[in-house]
């Protein structure tokens, strides 16, 4: 993992020092777990759930994201994330599909600079 | 001279060499022979055609001589002593060696220096050498020789400078147009003869020295003796033959001490039409070809060129300069960052010496330590340094900025320095320095030099609350004795290893096998030289704790350095708090059988960050959801020593295994951690409850969770052991 691509993620508000300190420092690691981060159907499964009214299947989506992007140090997206799982929680469901937006845009800027670095 | 004139003889075809063995020797007017050696017999495998005239044999004869042992061949009074020897030659680490043996097993007289040198390759299986023949002149010739030539008996060959240079001078005038060349002659360990033989031997030697000097060289030249041990000569450039002169003075000197060896060497100059009116220096550079192989255990003869005048000039400005440059303060202190190898943290730095020269720039350590520890300047340049950190260390404490260890060197001499200990208490004592924040670095070498010593000095300075680390671990022969005897903080791995893990497979198991031995013993490695990634990866993966190299950072400025502490400084608690998961996971595995912890999470991202985090310390298995857990700890029955539990799942939560598993008899009492968001206080509550044992909340830090499960095994283990 070069420093423009640590650069360029920090510079999305990604704190990369944590998570790559999480992998033991193992970079290589880190990478592909971004890449498997895009596998995860969780934020489909949000917006799903939202479509549906299930507030309870949309709390749980919503929270796998925020546990997996904790992990990788994802703060960009638990920006986002974080506020709308406290709606959730609270049974509401107010504002959230402006909210599951704002974190597809996350998901596509983070993309963005993955595929640059990593493609 | 090429092979003609002698025949090589194959050797046994049971033998059968890899490639030909190819000897010096069979360029050389000496006997040869190449023989493998199995701890009781020697084999011969391969001789050439002087080898056997040296040792009257007969070619008839040598079928005989190969089917048997060629130990045979000596006299039967030398052959256990020979074998002894060559025992000793191949437990030892030496390349080559010498020895005095009668070989004809009928006749005393004949006296033969072997000189052998290591081959490369086993031959059958067996560890095998050259050997070179030459036949020791009986020692009666000389000594009537120097009957007969009386005028010899008082001249040991001793003129004043002054007088030979003046000598040489006239020499010259009289051929102006010849080549000449100049000769140092330096006979290693004679002063020894004075002591082990006595006065009456050492005169004796250095006459046959004279002697043979005279008749050798005086027709083309002139020679003198310079002092205690050296020789020097000017002669005709053509009239001189290096080896034979040297094989000449071997045979002088065993004449009259057989038993004991000396090794003469010869530093020659080839001196140009100028050098005709400075004799002396033209002397002078003979002499530092000379000292260039001086500790040179193979080369004997040595030519004067520019790398040997270049390090000579160099030498002469480092002693000259280095009084000045150390009132300019022209030796700084530049520090090399130490970052562990997981949190990549700084946790530590290593002080190192640079002279900036107002001239020549910065002119690198390796340039001018050597020569300072030859000084012993070096003890008066190591307590500055050690001085400056102090500063360092103050200035930043006395600012209210954090501070981490930093490490010096303690040079071999520090050590013979019988104040060495109070001065170092009084440094940290005037700067108000605690203990532990200076480092020593010893060298192996230093402790093999007198382990007894450095024992005692480690003892006091860690008394003191200093700590000590080990410096080039496994760069010399005592590193096992190391770890056996010296009560050491930190091991810090030579760069060699770093240089041959990643390619050669015997230095990694040697590394590999040297960690495992750390752990066990608790003492924390640091790797060296480290300067790629591959190298990072490696060394890490090897299981080091902390790394210093290029690839994480040069050595630098203290300003540098402090920028590095406040950019990413780290405590030692991190790694405290692994030294306890470390501890505990050995505690629980004496004998290496690691215990076992299963990961149930549906995302697999976080089973493979846990997974990463925990199989340094345990064997780690992975469930995707409750349900599949609880098959596998049916499956496993009492396999599995620990669950790290997920509670939100999609099928089959963290509760939903939690109830089952509780019902469960294998599942009853294994200790479960449940992982919980930070937010969610009632899934806490809920998983105690429902029989977790303990929680985490995420985001979590790793030595939370190595902590947290050290914690839960250790109490289990203890549980377990008092319902026994």
């Amino acid at each position: 993992m070069n420093d423009d691509y640590k650069n360029a993620l920090r510079a999305i508000g990604v704190d990369v020092d944590t998570a790559i300190g999480r992998v033991v420092g193992k970079e290589d690691l880190y990478e592909k777990l971004l890449l498997m981060f895009f596998d995860d159907k969780s934020l489909e499964t949000l917006r799903a759930k939202i479509s549906e009214g299930n507030v309870q299947g949309a709390f749980d989506a919503a929270h796998t994201i925020k546990g997996t992007a904790g992990n990788l140090g994802l703060d960009n997206i638990n920006e986002v994330v974080m506020p709308m799982v406290e709606i959730l929680r609270a049974g509401s469901g107010e504002g959230v599909a402006e909210m599951v937006e704002q974190t597809q845009a996350k998901y596509d800027e983070l993309k963005a600079v993955i595929d640059k670095y990593a493609g | 001279m090429g092979n003609s004139g002698y025949h090589d003889y194959p050797a046994l075809k049971y033998f059968k060499p890899g490639k030909q063995f190819s000897i010096s020797s069979d360029i050389m007017p000496r006997g040869a022979a190449v023989f493998a050696f199995d701890g009781e017999k020697c084999f011969l495998c391969y001789f050439n055609g002087l080898f056997l005239t040296q040792h009257g044999i007969e070619l008839e004869d040598y079928y005989e001589i190969i089917r048997d042992d060629a130990l045979d061949m000596i006299h039967p009074d030398d052959r256990s002593g020979i074998r002894a020897f060559l025992r000793d030659f191949f437990s030892s680490d030496s390349t080559s060696d010498s020895s005095v043996f009668r070989t004809v097993p009928d006749d005393d007289s004949r006296f033969f220096i072997a000189d052998i040198i290591k081959y490369d390759e086993q031959v059958g299986g067996m560890p095998a050498f050259t050997a070179i023949f030459h036949e020791a002149s009986p020692e009666t010739r000389i000594i009537e020789r120097l009957e007969a030539q009386k005028e010899y008996e008082i001249f040991t060959g001793f003129v004043s400078p002054q007088i030979f240079c003046d000598q040489i001078r006239v020499f010259i005038e009289n051929s102006p147009d010849a080549e000449y060349i100049a000769g140092c002659i330096g006979m290693s360990k004679l002063r020894v003869v004075h002591d082990l033989f006595g006065d009456a031997k050492a005169l004796e030697l250095l006459r046959g020295i004279s002697t043979l000097l005279h008749d050798k060289l005086l027709p083309n030249g002139l020679f003198a003796r310079w002092n205690a041990d050296t020789f020097v000569f000017v002669v005709y450039k053509k009239a001189l033959n290096p080896t034979a002169l040297l094989f000449s003075i071997d045979e002088a000197v065993f004449s009259v001490i057989p038993k004991y060896r000396i090794r003469a060497q010869l530093g020659l100059y080839e001196m140009k039409k100028e050098d005709a009116y400075d004799p002396a220096s033209a002397l002078h550079n003979a002499q530092l070809a000379l000292h260039d192989i001086a500790s040179d255990p193979i080369h004997r003869v040595s030519y004067f060129n520019d790398d040997i005048a270049e390090k000579d000039t160099k030498r002469h400005y480092i002693i000259s300069e280095m009084e000045q440059a150390f009132r300019e303060r022209q030796f700084v202190v530049y520090y090399q960052p130490i970052f562990s190898a997981t949190t990549r943290k700084l946790i530590s730095a290593e002080a190192l010496v640079r002279w900036l020269h107002p001239e020549r720039g910065i002119i690198p350590p390796g340039d001018f330590i050597p020569i300072f520890e030859q000084e012993g300047f070096i003890t008066k340049l190591d307590v500055y340094i050690w001085e400056e950190v102090c500063k360092y260390i103050k200035d930043r404490q006395d600012r209210g900025r954090p501070v981490v260890p930093i490490s010096v060197n303690m040079s071999r001499l520090d050590t013979y320095n019988p104040r060495l200990t109070d001065i170092i208490s009084g440094l940290t004592a005037k700067y108000h320095i605690r203990p532990k924040d200076l480092r020593f670095e010893i060298t192996e070498s230093t402790y093999s030099e007198d382990p007894e010593r450095i024992q005692e000095i480690v003892r006091i300075l860690k008394e003191k609350g200093f700590s000590v680390l080990m410096d080039d671990f496994g760069s010399g022969y005592s590193s096992l004795a190391i770890l056996k005897n010296l009560d050491i903080d930190v091991i810090k791995i030579d760069r060699g290893f770093v240089l041959d893990v990643t390619t050669n497979e015997r230095a990694s198991n040697v590394l590999g096998s040297v960690i495992r031995l750390t752990r066990r013993l608790h003492i924390p490695t640091v790797v060296e030289g480290v300067e790629t990634k591959e190298q990072f990866d490696y060394m890490r993966g090897m299981g080091c704790d902390s790394i210093q190299g290029f690839y994480f950072a040069r050595p630098d400025t203290a300003e540098r350095l402090s920028e590095y502490i406040e950019q990413c400084g780290g405590t030692e608690e991190e790694s405290d708090i692994k030294a306890f998961a470390r501890e505990t996971t050995i505690a629980l595995a004496p004998k290496g059988e690691k215990k076992t912890i299963l990961i149930v999470d549906d995302q697999p991202i976080n089973r493979i960050l846990l997974r990463t985090l925990l199989e340094d310390f345990y064997e780690v298995q992975e469930a995707d959801n409750g349900k599949t857990a609880i098959d596998m700890i049916k499956q496993n029955a009492g396999r599995i020593d620990l669950v790290l539990l997920d509670i939100v799942m999609p099928i089959f939560n963290g509760f939903d295994f939690l109830e089952e598993a509780r019902a469960y008899d294998y599942g009853k009492d294994i200790p479960v951690i449940v992982m919980t968001e930070a937010d969610s206080t009632e899934n806490e509550i809920m998983a105690l409850e429902y029989g977790a044992n303990d929680f985490i909340k995420k985001p979590y830090h790793n030595e939370t969770i190595l902590l947290r499960v050290a914690n839960q095994l250790k109490l289990n283990e203890l549980t377990e052991r008092n319902q026994q």
